[in-house]
């Protein structure tokens, strides 16, 4: 599984588009950290997901999963003389690892430009607000891979996906999260990354 | 008499569900000794791909069974499936990276050095095209023939002893399907196998030393190169005959 792993990320890495849609959420998060915020506020914004963020996530689970049945080279990996099921535990862990990696620039950067705009000073409650991006982020991966496995095609993925994934977040932030506890917002989002990734797993062994 | 690495029985094979079901593979069976090249040929929707598909473990059969080397345990055909390359529909190729990334990814994959990607390039034919171009420019500025090679390349990486080709004269010029009869039979001399699928008959019947013809899901005629050599038959006119073309 490690050798599918290393595959996956030199993909990546060698792709052109995966430079330029960083730069692009790099821009965003720069942009949008301008604006002041204090204190709690400015994880809380930062908490919410941003389209970039979504975009960058559908294009993950794009290149990784929905490009190889658009093109039809799944076999090139069956042909290795791997299991079906670690060829789907791998590209979940290179797309789960290149989240987080793309999500430390979306809260990172904005993090860093408001804390030294507000004197350096790190905001509180941290711990409170980071298990519900994180969850969000979770949720989105799961929902994209899915997604990505129904769909088979390139753009319809990238369209369908990102507006699931948006609109279920967005809904989360402006009414759930209002509503309900803090602790409970996780919890809902970790049950459904859980449903749609046994999903996955089932669509994926029966091709 | 050698060994079958291929023994397929009663092979069942359907798509969609309720009314839309349809059944392209149809209780068949098939059997490939080592050292064979075997020509698989049909009309188009014959279940030639399919039946290649479930081979190579993209799709999977709804009943029947699958031996590989000896392996026919479902569980286990995995490892039997490392040692076959090949090119099913498209070659397994990422268009927006180099002929160089996609040999080195998929070496990757299979612990193979970059020794090897040299040395599958040269058997290609790639390396004229020069090493700085292989690893810069894009595949999709290549033509139809160098995709083929590349394909062919990717294939050839973990030196398999099985390959199977599903239509790989696609996109070659004429040139370019001289050197792919003669890479055949040269990887053949040194016990590779075949299954090639090619609706180019004459071409077929260079290479191959046994033949099946598929229709309907099912392998109807299936001769050796030999039989059809002591029957003094082209293989053409054995094709017509079997399918029933006038």
């Amino acid at each position: 599984m490690k050798r599918l792993i290393k595959a996956d990320f030199y993909k990546l890495i060698r792709r052109r588009e995966s430079y330029l849609l960083l730069l692009i959420l790099c821009i965003e998060s720069s942009v949008s950290a301008t604006i002041p915020k204090t204190g709690h506020a400015i994880l809380t914004d930062r908490c919410s997901i941003s389209l970039a963020l979504v975009l960058e996530m559908a294009f993950l689970a794009v290149i990784l999963v929905a490009e190889k049945y658009a093109k039809g080279t799944w076999y090139a990996e069956f042909l290795s003389g791997h299991m079906r099921r670690d060829i789907l535990i791998s590209k979940l862990i290179v797309y789960g690892i290149s989240a987080l990696f793309v999500s430390g620039f979306n809260i990172g950067i904005p993090v860093i430009i408001s804390s030294q705009m507000n004197g350096g000073e790190f905001p509180n409650g941290w711990y409170m607000v980071l298990p519900v991006f994180f969850s969000k982020l979770l949720f989105i991966h799961s929902v994209m891979t899915l997604t990505a496995i129904i769909i088979r095609k390139r753009v319809i993925t990238l369209a369908v996906g990102s507006a699931i994934c948006f609109s279920i977040t967005k809904v989360s932030e402006y009414l759930l999260e209002s509503l309900i506890p803090y602790i409970c917002i996780p919890i809902l989002f970790i049950a459904g990354s859980v449903l749609c990734l046994l999903l996955s797993f089932m669509v994926f062994k029966r091709a | 008499m050698s060994d079958n690495i291929i023994k397929i029985e009663n092979l069942i094979k359907q798509y969609g569900k309720g009314s839309n079901r349809r059944e392209v593979i149809r209780g068949l069976n098939m059997q490939l000794a080592k050292g064979d090249i075997f020509g698989l040929v049909g009309r188009n929707g014959a279940g030639k791909t399919t039946l290649l598909k479930c081979i190579a473990g993209i799709v999977l059969p709804n009943s029947g069974s699958i031996e590989l080397f000896g392996e026919n345990n479902p569980q286990k055909l995995y490892i039997s499936r490392g040692k076959i390359g090949g090119i099913i529909e498209k070659p397994p190729i990422d268009e927006d990276m180099s002929a160089w990334d996609n040999l080195k990814m998929c070496a990757i994959r299979m612990g193979i050095t970059d020794e090897r990607i040299k040395e599958v390039l040269a058997t290609v034919g790639l390396t004229r095209h020069g090493d700085a171009a292989l690893k810069r420019e894009r595949v999709k500025t290549y033509s139809l023939g160098m995709k083929q090679r590349l394909g062919i390349a990717i294939a050839l990486l973990g030196k398999p002893e099985l390959m199977i080709l599903d239509e790989p004269l696609n996109g070659l010029d004429p040139e370019g399907i001289m050197w792919f009869r003669e890479l055949v039979l040269d990887l053949n001399k040194q016990g590779v196998s075949f299954i090639i699928s090619s609706h180019l008959l004459r071409e077929l019947d260079e290479v191959a030393t046994c033949y099946g013809i598929m229709k309907y899901g099912k392998i109807i005629g299936n001769v050796t190169s030999e039989e059809l050599h002591n029957s003094g038959e082209s293989f053409e006119e054995y094709y017509k005959k079997i399918v029933g073309v006038q």
